[in-house]
């Protein structure tokens, strides 16, 4: 991670100390923890209830120094080749770059690549809009499905889940629809509920190869032809294809007007602000997705220009590296206090789990030292009646974010006292998780089992208001907090090697799987007496 | 009676001339700035009302006049007829003639539907005027003698006394029609909106039936026949077509629409599938040429025919023309226009639209075309020369959105021809 052990042994001894102490003791010493609060836009983030003081933020920005921090950042939004095992730069933020800006992969000026597809979405957005993208029949689109898997998923999904407030009124009500697992129980669904002369399907797959995505795509396309057996017309109309990989998209029978480009530089988890947010576009608009970058690419310059210790990615990133490497806290929680963020806490188990659930250091070396915590999350209303005990009383040390907007429902005063209930709720328990019982003023003893320890840490991140500019900033915030830890950590968060080896076996068994021949003792005993079970049932 | 009749509408002009033509003294205001001036084309299709208008102002018992002219003084009412969307313009008249004249009566007859009398009265309720409301039957064509003998006459107020000064001033037509209903006012509106609202849904009801007739290769139009002679169904309102369009319908349904959305909340599933049906039946040609193109209509030259809501007018208000230009532009066709009465409304529309052509004849229209589509049915278009249009055609394909050409006849000729429920069915073409 260092080679300075000195920073690490001054942030191991400190983090040993602080453990022995309590949040509360903390708030108490006398310090104005206020100075732990700092904002950027419309963004507030608190970081006082966790487990820090001046000798541990300071620490720890020398941490961020002697790991050339600075440097690693301004090479990601560069475009040096950051991703090393697959030996390219990860440019996620060129894709919210703004048009006049230049940014070469090579000798291309890869801006412009962006802004022409950019400008392909704009286009289909528009047709649709105006219920002039037309189906077999003539009869215009009004159901959108989306197919994909990961990264080609989990960020327009969420995305068109927390902004439906902005939906955009089209001439024809749009109906959205994601399609991700493989076992078709989603797709099934979706095709009894809707009808073929009004469906359009966009398929996306960085690679177009797939195996979920395809075989959901296959069966979309059948029950398609069973409606009109003139399949040219079925794919100029119902399909659009979004992937790095043309050759793969235009054998499959994407027609090349309805092939949008993204690029081997764009991770999946990171590429919903290219084409493959098209199905964001279509929902709250172009005008609307526009918004949704310009918030990302604010974060971005902030990201690249504000200094350390005021600066929103670095201090999150700082913080998650303390918490997991030095406190020995391998759990963490994200729990936002607005429905609308429902899928946010899913959205960043990929973010940041597959970005940074690594072992191998950037010079092929195991690391010595804890990576990326188990992550997971709800809205935290909700997870108040499911996992919060184990928050409160449990046995595990877990670290949390609550993310809160300000301002919701205008006018409407009966829906705002329920947003201020939320907002309530979630500022009581920060409360109670730093302080456990000391929350209460009451002084009067309590049996052992109604007893809160506390001492869990938290950061609050509050928003003035959930907008398509605030969540693309918002989104790019713990993108760049993943960067932040992986670079602390010595590890390349933009490949995943973990997920292959999976996939390979998977072939091999759905061989024998299919086969009606005798089965073969060629697995381990467990996966041999597994697949005899389904053959039998068979 | 002393009567000022205050409008710009058909209505207005045959109440004016057939109240003065019984000896009343009438003063007919255009009033309501903003609303559509009287089309000529109104009088050219209502020959008795030219001779009345004639006859009246030569008796000296009518006086046209325009709003500065009008002196609102000495009336025993005031009859407003207003066809437009706005209750301010109605109110900002009766404020105006009611501040002249303490005890006005005002007679209604507008196209902004149900709550408007209650609106009303509840604003006026402590000024001293009365309000009455008389809807409208009259049809274009027919105006004269549905005035005067109308089949139904609905009188809306509850005050005796203006009962008695109404029953007084239509007396020659409480004789004549077939049947007098007085009724509160809000009734009046009622029946008055949900008549438009059962006659376009007999229309789009059968632009359903239309459709799977097609799809069993039945013609539409032998059904409608057979249905009609049912004395149940009757005929009226019975014509397939490619959408209903106009204001009076549109905007009856819409208003009711809108009512229903406000008192309750599951809103209306009937009447919302009604207009659905209606606004996806304007675009319903256009789909049937990209079913016959297999979806490749990118660069067609399309000719139209008819562009007004319905025959002998010059409105194109809700017109499916607008559909299919909208339509056709987006797919990158050619479109030449061409409507009898409508160039003036489609040059004011559509002149910023590169791909979009007004043309000055039938036969302007159809040059080089790809198919030529009637969104009208013009008598004009009835006696074209088709032998001659096919020839001018780059290829000789009919789409009849008001079913008004023989299918046979035209196949003879040498057209191919899809009509509305009527002609080939299109999905053996799509799929092959």
């Amino acid at each position: 991670m260092n080679k300075n052990k000195i920073t690490l042994e001054q942030l191991n001894l400190k983090a040993k100390y602080l453990s022995k102490l309590t949040l509360r003791k903390l708030f108490e010493q006398g310090e104005d923890r206020n100075k732990y609060v700092i904002g950027f836009d419309e963004f507030h983030l608190d970081f006082s209830k966790q487990f820090i003081d001046d000798d541990v933020f300071a620490g720890l920005q020398k941490l961020a120094k002697e790991c050339d921090l600075t440097f690693k950042i301004k090479q990601l939004l560069e475009g040096s080749v950051v991703n090393k095992t697959e030996n390219r730069p990860a440019l996620h933020t060129a894709l919210r770059l703004p048009e006049s800006s230049r940014m070469f992969v090579g000798d291309s000026n890869i801006t412009s690549y962006v802004h022409e597809e950019l400008r392909k979405v704009e286009k289909i957005v528009s047709k649709v809009q105006k219920g002039q993208w037309r189906g077999f029949s003539g009869k215009p689109i009004t159901n959108i499905v989306n197919i994909g898997v990961g990264g080609s998923d989990l960020g327009p999904f969420m995305v068109v889940n927390a902004l439906k407030e902005y939906r955009v009124n089209f001439k024809n009500k749009l109906e959205f629809h994601f399609v991700s697992s493989m076992d078709g129980t989603q797709l099934s669904k979706i095709l009894n509920s809707i009808n073929q002369e009004e469906s359009l399907f966009i398929v996306s797959s960085k690679s177009f190869t797939t195996i979920d995505t395809f075989y959901n795509a296959n069966t979309a396309l059948e029950w398609m032809l069973k409606a009109c057996t003139n399949k040219e017309l079925i794919l100029n109309q119902h399909f659009i294809g979004v992937s790095a990989n043309k050759v793969k998209m235009a054998e499959w029978g994407i027609s090349t007007a309805n092939q949008l480009m993204i690029w081997d530089w764009v991770g999946g988890r990171f590429s919903l602000w290219s084409a493959i947010g098209l199905t964001i576009a279509l929902s709250i608009g172009y005008s609307g997705f526009k918004e949704l970058l310009a918030g990302a690419h604010s974060m971005d310059l902030h990201f690249l220009n504000e200094k350390h210790n005021c600066n929103l990615p670095i201090i999150l990133g700082l913080l998650g590296v303390w918490n997991t490497t030095f406190m020995g806290i391998n759990a963490h929680t994200v729990l936002p206090y607005d429905g609308r963020l429902q899928f946010f806490p899913n959205y960043l188990t990929q973010l940041e789990m597959e970005s940074n659930g690594k072992s191998i250091d950037n010079n092929g070396n195991k690391v010595s030292y804890q990576t990326c915590p188990v992550l997971w999350g709800d809205i935290g209303p909700n997870a108040q009646h499911a996992f919060y005990q184990l928050l409160h009383q449990g046995t595990q040390r877990v670290s949390c974010d609550f993310i809160a907007p300000i301002k919701r429902y205008g006018e409407d005063k009966q829906l705002k006292s329920q947003h201020e209930l939320a907002l309530a709720n979630c500022l009581a328990q920060s409360r109670v998780l730093a302080f456990g019982n000391n929350a209460i003023s009451s002084k009067s003893d309590v049996p052992s089992h109604k007893y809160y320890n506390g001492n869990q840490p938290s950061s609050t991140i509050l928003i003035d208001e959930l907008t398509p500019y605030t969540l693309g900033g918002l989104i790019a915030l713990y993108e760049h907090k993943v960067f932040v830890m992986a670079a602390i950590w010595d590890i390349n968060p933009f490949d995943q090697w973990g997920v292959e080896l999976g996939k390979i076996i998977a072939n091999e068994l759905l061989d024998v799987i299919k086969v009606t021949d005798p089965l073969m003792n060629s697995f381990d005993s467990s996966t041999n007496s597994l697949l005899k079970f389904i053959k039998d049932k068979n | 009676m002393n009567v000022a009749i205050i409008g710009n509408t058909l209505d207005a002009y045959v109440a004016a001339v057939s109240l003065a033509s019984v000896g009343n003294r009438v003063v007919l205001s255009s009033g309501f700035n903003n609303t559509d001036l009287i089309e000529s084309s109104y009088l050219h299709n209502e020959p008795e009302l030219t001779q009345m208008l004639d006859m009246a102002e030569k008796s000296s018992n009518l006086t046209v006049v325009n709003d500065q002219q009008f002196d609102s003084k000495n009336f025993d009412c005031f009859w407003l007829f207003y066809k437009g969307s706005s209750q301010d313009q109605i109110e900002e008249q009766i404020e105006k003639l009611s501040s002249e004249n303490p005890n006005s009566k005002f007679l209604l007859t507008t196209t902004l539907g149900v709550g408007t009398y209650e609106q009303l009265e509840s604003k006026y309720i402590d000024m001293d005027l009365e309000i009455a409301v008389i809807p409208s039957f009259v049809r274009e064509g027919y105006a004269i003698s549905d005035f005067k003998k109308p089949d139904l006459l609905l009188i809306g107020t509850k005050s005796s006394k203006f009962i008695a000064l109404i029953s007084k001033l239509l007396s020659e037509i409480i004789e004549r029609s077939r049947k007098v209903m007085f009724v509160s006012a809000a009734e009046a509106e009622f029946i008055k909106t949900s008549i438009c609202s059962v006659l376009a849904s007999r229309l789009s009801l059968i632009n359903e039936l239309s459709g799977l007739a097609e799809g069993l290769n039945i013609d539409i139009n032998t059904v409608v026949e057979g249905m009609a002679s049912d004395a149940r169904v009757g005929k009226y309102y019975l014509q397939p077509g490619c959408g209903f369009g106009g204001v009076t319908l549109s905007r009856e349904v819409n208003n009711l629409l809108k009512l229903l959305s406000e008192t309750s909340s599951s809103g209306s599933s009937m009447l919302s599938a009604v207009v659905e049906t209606n606004n996806s039946q304007k675009e319903l040609l256009f789909r049937k040429f990209w079913q016959y193109r297999k979806g490749k209509v990118s660069g067609a030259k399309i000719s139209i025919w008819g562009a007004s809501f319905k025959p002998n007018t010059s409105s194109i208000k809700n017109s499916p023309i607008h559909e299919m230009i909208e339509a056709f532009s987006s797919q990158n066709c050619i479109v030449s226009v061409y409507d009898p009465a409508a160039s003036e409304g489609l040059t004011s529309a559509y002149s910023n639209l590169e791909q979009v052509k007004i043309a000055v004849c039938k036969e302007d229209a159809a040059k080089d075309a790809d198919a030529l589509f009637i969104l009208t049915d013009w008598d004009e278009f009835l006696r074209a020369d088709y032998f001659q249009i096919s020839k001018l055609m780059a290829r000789p394909v009919i789409f009849d959105g008001r079913n008004m050409l023989d299918y046979s006849e035209m196949q003879e000729l040498g057209f191919e021809y899809f009509g509305v429920g009527r002609g080939r069915p299109l999905t053996e073409i799509i799929d092959g």
